[in-house]
């Protein structure tokens, strides 16, 4: 390429090519067969949200009426509430970012584009800080408050065993969730928040 | 067909070569190709509903095309098994430039340098290859026209090097 001509002439080889080979659908069905996938594939996407939020409310409103039958005293109450205003707060921030995420400004100038998906991607990542933190301490004193209320009878030194168990077991649970997350995001988006950021400072 | 179906097919037929040819120049490898250009079109889709007009249709399509093979990345895709056959029967499994051709070997390389050269770098040198004005590739990018002209002159030498080395 020693020349604008030599360039003229790349050019007009890499633009014929690419037409020449590549041949666009014929026939009107093959691109109402594109569609209709396409269609389909953005319902499945609603629709595994949908399931998620319509998981969420399940759990919740069957777990409600049976604890609370179980033992109706204000620990029982105050124990629930806590557990399901920790989840509510964590899934709908998690929910809220998932959508979010799938409408990602790809129409805007690169620039743009760039820091609207940093800022999010920074957004997903601080799901793991303090809305994280809220569950599992929400989750501990919630289900601690119910053991509490459906023991009463119990020996002291038994209670406490259980409280104990409990508590290991929530934490054990939140910890390896909070590990496996961030081996995610470390292994999938650092890399792409680093790329994004390389050509934001390239541009 | 609805309108968005109708826009998408209009999409699809005037600038489905466009796409994959700055796909190409941004991967090179022929499943991976295949993979971006899945991902460009179903971002493009997706987007349509936000499309206001506000650009040329062609400027908003490079801009998704080019946004999206930023954003690229196999192993962050979550519905990876489900999207990977949208467009398979429309793409096949020849390859994107018949060896047979005497100019494919140069053609070759010049998408193999142009994969050498930095991942921005490759979609400004693709659109430039498009044959836009730089001051298309600079509402694309979000850059000045004037910044478009001193990127460009540093990507073709460095392009004319990597070409150099080929010989």
């Amino acid at each position: 390429m020693n020349n604008s001509n030599d360039f003229a002439e790349l050019q007009a080889l890499w633009v014929s090519k690419g037409a020449t080979t590549v041949s666009t659908p014929q026939k009107p069905e093959a691109m109402s067969s594109i569609t209709d996938r396409l269609r389909k594939f953005q319902s499945f996407q609603d629709k595994i949200n949908r399931i998620k939020l319509i998981a969420l409310i399940l759990i919740i409103t069957t777990t409600m009426p049976t604890a609370l039958m179980a033992s109706n005293t204000l620990y029982t109450i105050a124990g629930l509430a806590l557990i399901v205003a920790g989840t509510a707060i964590f899934f709908g921030y998690y929910l809220r970012n998932q959508f979010k995420m799938s409408k990602l400004p790809f129409g805007k100038p690169t620039n743009e584009f760039i820091e609207a998906a940093l800022a999010l991607l920074t957004k997903q990542n601080a799901i793991f800080k303090s809305p994280f933190v809220l569950f599992s301490v929400a989750l501990g004193i919630g289900a601690n408050l119910l053991v509490w209320s459906m023991l009463e009878n119990e020996v002291m030194l038994e209670r406490i065993q259980i409280h104990l168990f409990i508590s290991g077991m929530i934490a054990a649970s939140t910890t390896i969730g909070y590990l496996i997350r961030l081996w995610r995001i470390r292994n999938e988006v650092y890399p792409i928040m680093d790329e994004l950021v390389k050509i934001k400072e390239s541009l | 067909m609805t309108k968005k179906e109708e826009l998408f097919a209009s999409i699809y037929k005037d600038y489905r070569d466009k796409i994959y040819r700055i796909c190409y120049g941004y991967i090179y490898q022929k499943d991976d190709v295949d993979d971006l250009f899945q991902e460009v079109m179903t971002n493009v889709w997706n987007s349509l509903d936000s499309f206001r007009g506000e650009s040329q249709i062609g400027t908003w399509v490079y801009r998704v095309a080019v946004n999206s093979a930023i954003f690229y990345n196999r192993k962050f895709k979550n519905y990876q098994s489900a999207k990977s056959n949208l467009f398979k029967e429309q793409l096949g499994d020849e390859p994107i430039y018949d060896t047979t051709d005497p100019n494919s070997d140069r053609l070759n390389s010049l998408a193999k340098a142009i994969s050498q050269l930095e991942k921005q770098d490759r979609l400004i040198i693709s659109l430039v290859l498009e044959g836009l004005p730089y001051e298309e590739i600079a509402e694309i990018v979000g850059i000045t026209a004037n910044y478009v002209g001193v990127k460009v002159s540093r990507i073709k030498n460095q392009l004319k090097n990597l070409l150099k080395d080929e010989q």
